[in-house]
């Protein structure tokens, strides 16, 4: 226990962010999409630990609430992501030659425009809600890690073990599931813990920009598109909270990354590549 | 300086790797938009004027568009009209897309430039105050700074920004690249114009800090296990040489294709700052063109970004192999 909390203090605050998205109803103090028109605009007091915003509704259960949903795109978006990340990185270290060239320059294509423009692009082509946001993080940002699983099997691919495998007739199934995936186990952990953090922050800027989860969900981009209004007026409360939950919950989540990457990365030059 | 033939060779391989990456561009920009539910019509035009529209009107344009014909004709037709310069018609703004992208890129690059430069020497300053002494109190306490930095969305950056220097203490303005009366004698104007730059620059610059500051570190303490350091130091030299006239010279090489592969990060940073503190760039254009579905507007920032970043990377791989002579061209 003691060990784990000198290594890890990126997990206990996510253990407790966790424990807050769980039990959001049972410790938010007020309905957090309650409109209370009457009080706009507060400032922190015991009744609202972190004011209210321009409708009257109680930030400190709008944050609690937002972290169900950062939480909840953050994890599915990175999930998705190692995922697609994974099967074509694997598809082509494996086969190699054509098809590897497909997949290589379909990478490379869709690595050129910056990540933000084809974002943008796809959330206002596309119907918005929050799998379609998912997904279009998802499909953005597979690119990186589909690279470095490639170079990865393609090692892997050219040692004895491997060979000797395929010599003895076994079948790719076989070869891929028994003997490449084990070795590629440490890279789907590393990578799906640090894109959860990317795919909060990205999250995040879509709603900001009101291009991100439909509005009517408190996620903490929302909550921040919702405070530019404010900004101007000096009501510093609806940014500060918000901003300060993203920081600290991306914080920690980098602070876990960087934690299992010196753990699990078998080498110096893996390290530096995850 | 002579450029040998291996260079010339690798310089040449490398471009052309360009024509087909252009060509995957086009495609996965004309399947996006064909494979969406989006109307190609009210793409041309905007959703208000073909309302209003005659019918036979739209079955003009239609035939234009070529929509009769099948996908790959229709790819080949729009193909034409890129190559030609006509790259769709903004319904925003009215006016064509090639010219209000041009149009609005110099504002862009004035920020960009002055943002990053401002990054580049921040972080290098900051890299070798780390450097110097590894694991120094200095040095754990901006190493943790940065993760801070890391971690913090630009936006957020620039909101804090805003509400410190603007609001509460009224030092700069909070939008705008000039003032609403613009100012007309010389010295007024272009006080003006740095008073505008001062806080979206400054919010680029710390947003790519932690990325900067990283690299030059962890490359000046990899440069100072070096043996030509090892040498430098047996024919007692000091350590203040040492660091700036070896160890930097050697770790800013590889630097210049950072800068390369930073382009999509920048116009990424560019949308935000620009979009908080309307300072008219392409990326405000960009938020703009995305809030009203101006998917004319948007195919063309997909395509010219685009084209920035592959030619950005390209200059920074030949940079590279020009500077380092070590570099093996394969």
């Amino acid at each position: 226990m003691e060990n784990i909390r000198r290594s890890y203090p990126g997990l206990i605050v996510l253990g407790i962010l966790a424990v807050i998205a769980l039990m959001a109803p049972l410790i938010s103090t007020h309905d957090p999409v309650k409109v209370s028109l009457g009080e706009p605009d507060q400032t922190p007091s015991l009744n609202h630990p972190f004011g209210t915003d321009y409708l009257g509704r109680d930030l400190f259960s709008r944050v609690l609430y937002g972290t169900r949903v950062s939480m909840l795109v953050g994890i599915s978006a990175a999930a998705l992501t190692v995922f697609l990340g994974l099967l074509i990185g694997l598809t082509a270290g494996y086969f190699g030659g054509i098809v590897d060239s497909v997949l290589m320059r379909l990478v490379d294509t869709i690595y050129s425009p910056p990540e933000t423009i084809l974002l943008m692009v796809l959330v206002t082509i596309f119907e918005r809600n929050v799998w379609s946001i998912i997904l279009a993080i998802a499909f953005t940002h597979w690119l990186s890690t589909a690279r470095l699983v490639r170079s990865e099997t393609l090692s892997i691919r050219q040692r004895p073990f491997v060979e000797s495998a395929i010599s003895l007739g076994a079948k790719d199934s076989y070869v891929i599931f028994r003997h490449i995936m084990p070795n590629l186990l440490y890279i789907a952990v590393v990578s799906v813990t640090l894109m959860t953090a990317h795919a909060i922050l990205t999250e995040s800027f879509l709603s900001f920009l009101g291009l991100g989860i439909p509005p009517h969900l408190p996620s903490w981009g929302n909550m921040l598109n919702e405070a530019q209004r404010d900004i101007m007026r000096g009501i510093w409360w609806t940014t500060i909270f918000p901003g300060l939950m993203i920081v600290i919950t991306v914080l920690s989540i980098n602070l876990l990354g960087e934690e299992l990457k010196t753990r699990l990365a078998p080498n110096r030059e893996m390290r530096a590549e995850l | 300086m002579e450029l040998d033939s291996g260079l010339a060779r690798y310089i040449i391989r490398r471009a052309l790797q360009i024509p087909p990456l252009l060509f995957g561009i086009t495609i996965l920009a004309f399947l996006i938009f064909y494979l969406s539910p989006v109307n190609p019509v009210v793409a041309y035009l905007g959703m208000t004027t073909v309302q209003k529209m005659p019918a036979e009107d739209i079955a003009k344009v239609e035939e234009q568009l070529g929509l009769d014909k099948p996908a790959y004709e229709r790819y080949l037709l729009w193909l034409e009209h890129i190559a030609q310069g006509d790259w769709g018609f903004s319904y925003i703004l009215k006016r064509p897309v090639l010219d209000v992208i041009l149009e609005r890129f110099p504002a862009t690059l004035l920020l960009t430039f002055t943002g990053y430069g401002l990054s580049m020497v921040l972080g290098v300053v900051m890299g070798l105050a780390s450097a110097k002494r590894e694991g120094s109190p200095l040095d754990r306490f901006l190493h943790h700074l940065n993760y801070i930095l890391y971690s913090t969305p630009t936006f957020l950056a620039a909101l804090l920004a805003m509400l410190v220097f603007a609001v509460w203490l009224g030092w700069l303005p909070s939008s705008r690249m000039i003032s609403v009366n613009e100012p007309v004698t010389f010295w007024a104007y272009n006080l003006d114009r740095i008073r505008h730059i001062i806080l979206p620059a400054s919010v680029l610059a710390v947003s790519h800090l932690a990325v900067f500051y990283t690299y030059i570190r962890s490359s000046l303490l990899e440069a100072m296990r070096e043996d030509y350091i090892v040498t430098a130091r047996a024919k007692g030299l000091d350590e203040r040489t040492i660091l700036y006239r070896h160890a930097l010279r050697n770790s800013l090489l590889p630097f210049v294709t950072q800068i390369g592969l930073a382009i999509p990060l920048l116009i990424g940073g560019s949308v935000i700052v620009e979009s908080i503190f309307a300072w008219p760039g392409i990326g405000k254009l960009t938020y703009d063109a995305a809030l009203r579905a101006d998917y004319m507007l948007l195919m063309g920032m997909t395509l010219f970004t685009s084209l920035l970043v592959i030619i950005g990377n390209l200059m920074a791989d030949v940079a590279y192999a020009i500077l380092d002579p070590r570099v093996k061209y394969n």
